[in-house]
């Protein structure tokens, strides 16, 4: 009975909150818009742009994450472990970061070209996106990589070099062909991410136009909604493609691994000749330098009058943003609602698929992970065009920015309680079955305290993604709704550099604090990225 | 200067009766307000909520002074020009704001047409002349505007060497400034489509078209918000901008080596506030439109955006330029707004 009715809403939540937004957005736009769309030059050469930028920003950050990913696994470079939590960094704080960062290390006044090198460079255009895009997108790439080449057995890699392969052999013909389905999964995650992106384009793009961008001008200057959908779902396009593509890849690389030795016998990987493994530390270290200065240039900017031509000490723009602290706290308050339904929703809905086996579990499964492929800036516009008149009236709400947040996040909440789900043997819960418990009675006493690790995973992941998020919440921000990362938008693009990088830093202050406290209050069972 | 933006409790509008979900955030919002020291406050009525095509801080400047004189809480959104526009059409049925503040008298009158607005004929402002406002009271004009070319001298010198500077508005499309000019997107910023039409009602319909085709590919870089563009000559990301000659003069005064050539034969309309139909405070939003006019309001958002007032009783602050100063053209105003589409349609068919 409990059961039922929790399937009930798990269900009705997914069809109202994904289905039905998503309907109305495909219903929205008539024939003569879509002609307009692929017969207006303007947006033929969009496509191309948003779709030759997603290719070169995946295989860039796909190449970086690989080396990275395999310097830290495989080469065992000094100060791994440190390593290791750089990449997590860019994934807490949000994505146009990168594009407002960038504007000051390598903008005409940039602290690096101009100051340090006296260059006169433009980062404006398809290079700066590439770059801010590579930056923010690579550790997508480094998690999935690392994770996939933690599990390839280096035995297979001892015995290949025991027979006589060389090093370089045993990593062309060993390592790569086993990896590569991983490898093609973390890529296609990545052009995913690459795809929806918006604040990045708003920012650095220059005159380079790209579809997340495009849409809403369609919307914020001509209202024209139908045309913004159109954009937007010739977005979704390539991103559902994407996503099928990589669930099944990521099928296949798990059975290739299960396949692959056991955990007794687990030998370490090979030393690598000391030039390449010091070629590698040299790599992380320069990553970890450009992350360094890309956040210290943000806090840098929060303390600096005007940027490139007065470098003075100032709090100007701390005191300016104090009054902003109504906006953070929206980020906060929204982020925090989001987080907790978002973590609880993809719980229940992981518990319904892969404990209780409902039926249509597959189509449960389906439609919980589809948010993954919805790019941002489409579900912002699916969610105005589907909540913007009674009965379900949500627009010019906070709640509305809130379910935003929980449905954008809710896939990866979902993978989450998925794989720990996974790894409980059912036993545990036969038992308590056994001595006659009911199902929800075996939920609450022995699968919650067994997940709660996964769970509070979820919801810290949910927290720090959905504080900075931007390219969905533009379209629905609202009198008294406003959030930071609107604002830092807003002040970036006006050119009001120092109120923006104050704020940012304000925000990433936010979002690290609440990692310090997960951490604080759930200690050693804290682990955050081990998905 | 206290933003208002942030400092209202969510739970003010009158015009729904509270949700559920509100009243159990009431306790929230109060506590919010305790916190942002806003506790003293006594919350007369409204909210009254403001849509802002002028900056923030300058839209701020009225808003704190209104809230000042009358007790009454204002919440502002800003965003360009053609955002709000779009915004109060598509809200049409269900309205979400009672005012909009600022922008250029155009995009009013776009609004006129599209039935979104409410008239009001304000009795405070008795000394605007005929099309510093509209005849039926639909908006009512507060403050001038004209365009003008602001120029990064430091970096014009490196690149350019002795090149003379650019005086006119053909003086732009200099091939050797391809990449090097800045201005605004015309579909989202008030600021550029006033650079088209000033263009077209200057040169007439087609060789209007001409000079735009001609300079769209000198245009490194179109931003949505019509402050970017002074700021990034300030900084140096460009060599030259079109922007607001306010605009300019405020980036001047804040220290940035800009120069200010305002050309021949400029564009420039009144800036205006107007009612949202249906709005949820009308009553406070003419109560605003009338202290829009009067003197205290003009002379706050004089000093610091450094437009040319409407009431005659501001003193113009020493760093803006006077009216009488710039060469302008006799805009059309009516023209521009009910050839907006057609124009805007245009231009995005121009560009690639």
């Amino acid at each position: 009975m409990v059961l039922a009715i929790t399937l009930t809403l798990v269900v009705l939540a997914l069809a109202l909150f994904v289905v039905y937004p998503l309907a109305m957005a495909i219903v929205t736009p008539r024939g003569e818009d879509w002609l307009r769309a692929v017969t207006t030059a303007r947006w033929r050469v969009t496509m191309g742009n948003t779709l030759t930028m997603a290719a070169l920003s995946t295989v860039s950050s796909v190449l970086v994450g690989f080396i990275y990913a395999y310097a830290i696994t495989r080469a065992r470079v000094p100060w791994a472990r440190f390593f290791t939590l750089v990449p997590l960094l860019p994934l807490i704080t949000p994505p146009f970061v990168s594009g407002l960062s960038f504007i000051l290390l390598f903008g005409r006044r940039g602290i690096v070209t101009y100051e340090l090198l006296g260059l006169n460079t433009n980062i404006y255009g398809w290079h700066g996106l590439w770059l801010a895009q590579t930056v923010s997108f690579f550790p997508i790439a480094f998690l999935a990589i690392a994770g996939v080449l933690r599990s390839i057995n280096p035995n297979l890699e001892r015995a290949s070099e025991s027979m006589g392969a060389s090093a370089w052999t045993t990593f062309r013909r060993v390592l790569l062909p086993l990896a590569s389905p991983g490898i093609g999964a973390a890529a296609l995650l990545v052009a995913i991410a690459v795809l929806g992106d918006f604040g990045n384009p708003m920012l650095i793009a220059g005159r380079f136009r790209v579809l997340a961008t495009e849409a809403y001008l369609q919307i914020s200057g001509w209202a024209d909604m139908r045309m913004g959908a159109a954009l937007g779902l010739a977005l979704l396009v390539p991103a559902i493609v994407f996503f099928f593509l990589q669930r099944h890849l990521q099928g296949a690389s798990v059975g290739r691994f299960v396949t692959v030795g056991g955990r007794g016998s687990r030998l370490e990987a090979a030393p690598l000749s000391p030039w390449v493994r010091w070629s590698l530390f040299a790599f992380c270290l320069a990553i970890t330098l450009f992350m360094g200065a890309k956040y210290a240039v943000i806090v840098l900017g929060a303390f600096t009058p005007v940027w490139g031509i007065d470098y003075s000490f100032t709090l100007d723009n701390v005191t300016h943003v104090l009054v902003r602290t109504g906006e953070l706290w929206n980020s906060i308050r929204f982020a925090g609602s989001a987080a907790l339904v978002c973590a609880i929703l993809a719980t229940v809905s992981a518990f319904l698929v892969y404990r209780v086996k409902v039926p249509f579990g597959r189509a449960l499964d389906l439609v919980s992970l589809l948010p993954a492929a919805i790019p941002g800036t489409l579900l912002g516009i699916a969610y105005v065009l589907a909540f913007n008149t009674p009965p379900l009236q949500l627009t010019g709400t906070g709640t509305i920015i809130v379910i935003s947040m929980v449905f954008s996040y809710l896939p990866v909440g979902y993978r989450i309680a998925a794989a720990t789900l996974q790894q409980l043997a059912p036993s545990i819960e036969e038992s308590a079955a056994d001595m006659g418990a009911s199902s929800m009675r075996t939920f609450v006493d022995v699968v919650l305290p067994l997940i709660g690790t996964s769970f509070s995973a979820a919801l810290v992941y949910c927290f720090v993604k959905a504080i900075g998020t931007l390219s969905a919440v533009v379209f629905l921000i609202s009198h008294g709704n406003v959030v930071a990362s609107a604002s830092i938008l807003n002040l970036a693009e006006q050119g009001y550099w120092g109120w923006a990088a104050a704020l940012a830093t304000m925000l990433i202050t936010a979002a690290l604090l609440a990692l310090a406290l997960a951490k604080l209050v759930l200690g050693r069972r804290f682990a955050f990225f081990d998905v | 200067m206290i933003d208002r933006v942030v400092s209202a409790a969510p739970s003010g509008a009158p015009r729904t009766a509270p949700s559920p979900r509100m009243r159990r955030r009431a306790p929230l919002a109060l506590l919010l307000a305790v916190v942002l020291g806003l506790g003293a406050t006594t919350l007369a009525q409204g909210p009254l909520l403001v849509y802002s095509i002028i900056q923030e801080q300058d839209a701020a400047a009225i808003t704190t002074a209104f809230t000042a004189a009358t007790g009454i809480e204002v919440q502002t959104i800003r965003a360009s020009g053609g955002e709000i526009v779009a915004r109060v059409i598509a809200e049409g049925n269900a309205p979400r704001a009672d005012v909009v503040l600022g922008g250029a008298s155009n995009l009013h009158i776009a609004m006129t047409n599209a039935g979104v607005l409410d008239p009001y004929f304000s009795d405070a402002a008795p000394f605007l002349e005929g099309n510093q406002r509209d005849p039926d009271g639909y908006w009512t004009g507060f403050y001038l505007t004209a365009l003008g070319i602001g120029i990064n001298e430091e970096r014009y010198r490196q690149a350019y060497g002795d090149k003379p500077l650019p005086v006119t508005w053909e003086d732009l499309l200099d091939p050797d400034f391809a990449g090097e000019i800045v201005m605004t997107d015309p579909i989202a910023s008030s600021t550029a489509y006033l650079f088209l039409q000033t263009q077209l009602q200057r040169l007439g319909w087609d060789d209007g078209w001409e000079y735009l085709e001609a300079l769209a590919p000198r245009v490194g870089q179109f931003p949505t918000s019509g402050s970017a563009p002074p700021r990034m000559v300030g900084t140096g990301e460009y060599i030259l901008g079109v922007a607001f000659v306010h605009s300019l003069s405020s980036t001047i005064v804040q220290g940035f080596p800009v120069t200010l050539v305002v050309p021949p034969g400029t564009g420039g309309e009144a800036g205006a506030v107007s009612i949202v139909a249906g709005g949820p405070n009308p009553d406070l939003a003419r109560q605003f439109v009338d202290f829009v006019m009067g003197v205290d309001a003009q002379q706050a958002f004089t000093d610091i955006a450094l437009t040319t007032p409407l009431n005659p009783d501001v003193a113009l602050p020493e760093a803006a330029i006077a009216r009488a100063s710039i060469d302008m053209i006799d805009f059309d105003a009516d023209l521009a707004g009910s050839q907006r589409e057609e124009t805007l349609r245009r231009w995005e068919s121009t560009l690639d």
